[in-house]
């Protein structure tokens, strides 16, 4: 997907003042989190907490080891029958799929979700070779017509009113306008039947991978998940390369954590186990697997000792979900597949830190999404390691800093720099301000940077004499209290 | 009294210091009357958030530095700020983290600087100040004071302790203000709809008054409301924790 | 559109593997696994895990049922406890009817095959095919029909969950192409865990020399979607009613 990352700035103000995208994140928000809440009160929150401990540590090891569980996942999916190929770049990915759908003669490609498949742009790679992909999860279809990319990682069409989708199905499909969530599902059932039923691929993206067996899950509640990878003769699966789980006997951890962190779900409707092709007395079922494990920027974080921790994300969204700042733009404002708090650390390294600048200071550092997220990630701390490599640089990073940035914090250092220097500013300031200072507030200020603040808050004046100067008065009235001996009561 | 022989150093933080002395002040005669012995090293100035929080870490080391030698012989280091207490609790030692010596100055620091609930709850071990109050209060948590410190209950106890306050908590789940230093005028948009959110929240506890243990959201908070023309008075808690009689 | 068909070479599994191993920093292949405690569990450990499993399910038989059918109404199941085989008859005789339905697609589960539904139920003008022998034919077939109907290989209590295991006899499109969902759970399939499920999955692994089947299917419900304004709607692309019918009957062990 093109990285509209260097946008943040006019995007989001262009989400804040969007009347449908403002209704759509209030209306939807809390709803995400108060599912999670309450998913996470039926096991008990010290349950969770055991969850998530025992997530990250897995998550951990794995990386930590990620040669030797890619290697074996790979092992087991090719003695199971399977395909498999290594992607390093967007182009390997699009050549990988694209050669294959031209060897076996594809016309129609059913997708379910597979966000790796948007960071290539894999639609229009296969669109470019003739080949037609069809979304078949909801959100996606929506998106895929609307021609936009995705709002948000789990649900990706949260930003449309069912007016919007109504208007889309009868503009792209030529469908009567049916102004009813209902029957507007019913109508992507009725239209992506017979491609499920025709299609000659099936691509899916994989939420785990278990190298112990060799074995794709996906988590969907739809069932488009399930006929993807049931009805056409080869089965595409995209994978990031971090997917990867040690055991099978890992995945209790994950299904629990997965879909209560998403949506607050117990378990989604289908939990699909894809571990080769079909057998020959099979029924039904795929006669080709293949698993493309892709990297595309992740061996950057891999490398990476302060951000590695990042590849221990299963995408669930959470964090999207609780971040403020997330609730009051949405995910088109951060330019690429993945926004919010994770996406402000991954989408910078896919794309090239400076063209995504922005990201990693469009955050307060609340720390929300840390407390959400099931595998403990330290997004915050991740946030200030990007911001400390933009503004100084440094063996991963290119600096990029304005000279007006580097200049401010110059000025700020020399400052605060030392207690004598500061005095005296904050006498020069407090003078100076007068004329603009009322009630001890000022308003009107046509001073660059401050403006930003005044326009809809007061700035508090400078005291005329700061708390250091107060502090001999009250060093004074101390010894006065002492003389007045031990009656006086604390 | 529990307090006797505690020797604590205020670190009264710039913001503080240069904007809210009133502050300063309100913590510093809150400490006496609770028994704590409280000096000021002087060469304190800033702890240096603003500059790592915008990616100047060198910058920000430098002052880490000199704060560090600032306090170096305090017993206690006593801040009226989550956000400062946590830069130099958890963030001190991540600034140096590959120089041993300094690491080691700022692990011992952090081994000794409290927020003030934090303090007076923990290290003093109160819960009634002997504060009273006539008027009603919300509470506002600061992030870093929430999920950085962990410093949750703290100042609801010392809140719920002060005669005559009727405390009125905020309905729904704790959300940032849209403060985040540099973050107010970088994203100014955005910060203002933050802002929004939290000063709606805080109206619809029908509280006069909205208390938090840090000034930068304060004065965001504060300059919203004072800009809106709002009767809901924003104040720091050790303001709150002084008042010794009925107040408006 | 012109013709990319540039020569274009994948990374091999070698290239990519060491490119991993150069990003942790590591020189040269492992000398010995990671220790990961779940891997390490030998075949005779696996069996004792298993041993123990199966015990723990059979003396708790009736409170996992219990468990099951209470779950599986969180997770939008119509849920039925029958007490014979013959009850399933007129289940779906009373569902057809209901739903003015006229054919039925089925697996060949166990639970099924002793059953003489086709026949049965064709007195009731039902038709009733064993989706089998693959094609164009079975594909229509699951497509046109009301009702999917399986048996099931296990259940799990903790999340309500039907597994299916697709081989001969078990298509993987029964429990999901047609528009209603019906399954015939036995008390005695019924896990309590995840764990349970996966312990058992593993053993069977190990026991087929490191094989696991090609497809296993967990159904935890109803189909649903809430991609439109966060709008839960039941019944997307698989079926709208999902029918759990848990078995008690003691009559074949």
């Amino acid at each position: 997907m093109e990285a509209r990352t260097a946008q943040f700035k006019e995007r989001s103000r262009q989400a804040l003042s969007d009347v449908q995208i403002q209704v759509a994140l209030n209306r939807v928000m809390h709803h995400f989190d108060e599912a999670r809440q309450a998913a996470i009160q039926e096991i008990t929150p010290e349950v969770w907490e055991g969850l998530r401990e025992r997530g990250r540590l897995i998550k951990q090891h794995t990386i930590a080891n990620l040669d030797y569980y890619l290697e074996l996942l790979a092992k087991q999916v090719t003695a199971n029958g399977g395909v498999v190929h290594f992607a390093s770049t967007v182009e390997d990915v699009r050549n990988i799929v694209v050669q294959l759908a031209r060897e076996r003669n594809v016309k129609t490609v059913v997708k379910s979700k597979s966000m790796v498949s948007e960071e290539v742009g894999l639609n229009h790679a296969l669109e470019a070779a003739g080949i037609e992909p069809v979304e078949t999860d909801l959100g996606e279809y929506i998106i895929q017509l609307a021609d936009e990319t995705p709002f948000h990682i789990v649900a990706p069409a949260m930003h449309k009113s069912k007016e919007q989708v109504s208007d889309l199905f009868h503009d792209k499909l030529g469908e009567p306008r049916r102004y009813v969530i209902a029957e507007l599902a019913q109508t992507a059932r009725r239209r992506l039947r017979p491609k499920f039923l025709e299609a000659d691929m099936g691509i899916s993206g994989a939420n785990f991978a278990v190298a112990e067996t060799g074995t794709v899950v996906i988590v969907t509640n739809e069932g488009n998940g399930q006929l993807c990878t049931s009805l056409p003769p080869i089965h595409v699966a995209i994978m990031g390369m971090e997917k990867v789980v040690p055991a099978l006997e890992d995945m209790a951890v994950f299904l629990r954590l997965l879909p209560r962190a998403a949506t607050g779900q117990r378990i989604t409707t289908y939990t699909t186990f894809v571990s080769g092709p079909r057998r020959a007395d099979d029924e039904d079922g795929p006669e080709e697997f293949h698993l493309v494990i892709v990297d595309n920027g992740r061996s950057r974080l891999l490398r990476d000792a302060a951000l590695r921790e990042a590849l221990n994300c299963i995408r669930c969204g959470a964090c999207l979900n609780i971040c403020p700042i997330y609730r009051k733009v949405g995910g088109h404002a951060y330019g690429w597949v993945y926004p919010g708090p994770i996406g402000a650390i991954v989408s910078p390294v896919l794309v090239g830190v400076p063209h995504a600048k922005d990201l990693p200071f469009a955050s307060t550092l609340c720390g929300a999404c840390r407390e959400v997220c099931p595998v403990k990630i330290n997004i915050p701390h991740m946030l200030l390691e990007l911001r400390g490599r933009l503004m100084e640089g440094d063996r991963h990073t290119e600096r990029n800093v304005s000279p007006w940035e580097k200049l401010l914090a110059q000025l700020w250092y020399i400052g605060v720099r030392d207690s004598r220097i500061m005095t005296v500013g904050q006498r020069l300031g407090a003078l100076l301000q007068a004329p603009l200072s009322r009630n001890g507030r000022l308003r009107n200020v046509n001073i660059p940077v401050l403006t930003n603040w005044t326009r809809r808050r007061d700035f508090p004046a400078l005291a005329s004499r700061p708390f250091r100067e107060r502090w001999k008065e009250l060093q004074r009235a101390r010894h006065q209290t002492q003389k007045m001996g031990e009656g006086h009561r604390g | 009294m529990a307090a006797d022989g505690i020797r604590a150093s205020l670190f009264v933080t710039c913001l503080v210091d240069q904007f809210y002395p009133q502050v300063g002040e309100a913590t510093v005669k809150l400490l006496r009357r609770l028994g704590v012995q409280v000096d000021f090293p002087p060469a304190q100035t800033c702890c240096g958030q603003p500059a790592f929080n915008s990616g100047f870490r060198q910058e920000a080391r430098s002052i880490a530095r000199q704060l560090l030698k600032a306090f170096r012989r305090s017993q206690f280091v006593v801040t009226p700020s989550g956000s400062c207490a946590s830069m130099l609790r958890v963030f001190y030692p991540e600034l140096f983290h590959d120089d041993p010596v300094l690491h080691k100055e700022a692990k011992d620091l952090a081994g000794r600087t409290y927020e003030l609930s934090e303090f007076v709850t923990q290290v003093l071990g109160v819960t009634d100040v002997g504060a009273a109050y006539n008027g009603s209060v919300t509470y506002h948590p600061s992030c870093h004071l929430l999920r950085e410190l962990g410093v949750r209950d703290a100042p609801l106890e010392l809140l719920r302790n002060v005669k005559g306050l009727d405390f009125k908590p905020a309905a729904g789940r704790t959300t940032c203000c849209g403060f985040g230093g540099t973050f107010s005028v970088k994203y100014p948009y955005i910060s203002e709809a933050m802002l929004d959110d939290k000063l709606q929240e805080i109206e619809e506890t029908g509280a006069n008054a909205v208390v938090s243990c840090d000034m930068g959201c304060l004065m965001h908070i504060g300059g919203g409301l004072s800009r809106k023309g709002s009767p809901i008075r924003a104040m720091h808690l050790a303001e709150l924790l002084i008042s010794q009689q009925n107040e408006e | 559109m012109a013709d990319e068909r540039r020569s274009f070479r994948e990374p091999s599994l070698e290239e990519f593997i060491s490119a991993v191993r150069g990003h942790l920093g590591i020189a040269g292949p492992r000398r010995q696994p990671p220790e990961h405690a779940p891997l390490q569990q030998s075949l005779a450990a696996q069996q004792q895990k298993v041993t123990a499993i199966q015990e723990r399910l059979a003396a708790k038989r009736g409170e996992l049922v219990e468990r099951l059918e209470a779950k599986a109404r969180l997770q939008g199941w119509q849920v039925s406890r029958l007490y014979t085989e013959t009850d399933i008859y007129y289940y779906v005789a009373e569902l057809t009817a209901a739903l003015d339905a006229t054919a039925v697609v089925r697996t060949d589960h166990p639970v099924l095959r002793r059953l003489n539904l086709e026949e049965v139920l064709a007195q009731e003008g039902i038709a009733v095919t064993l989706l089998a022998d693959g094609g164009e034919a079975m594909r229509y077939n699951a497509n046109m029909s009301d009702i999917g109907l399986t048996g099931v290989d296990y259940a799990i209590a903790e999340t309500a969950t039907c597994v299916l295991l697709p081989r001969r006899g078990v298509s993987r499109t029964v429990h999901v192409l047609p528009p209603v969902y019906v399954a015939v759970v036995e008390a005695q399939q019924i896990v309590e865990t995840l764990e349970d499920i996966f312990a058992l999955r593993r053993l069977e692994f190990l026991e087929n020399g490191g094989r696991l089947d090609p497809y296993m299917t967990f159904v935890s419900g109803p189909s649903r979607t809430a991609d439109i304004e966060q709008t839960i709607v039941i019944g997307a692309h698989g079926p709208r009613e999902a029918h759990m019918l848990i078995l008690n009957d003691t009559t074949h062990g």
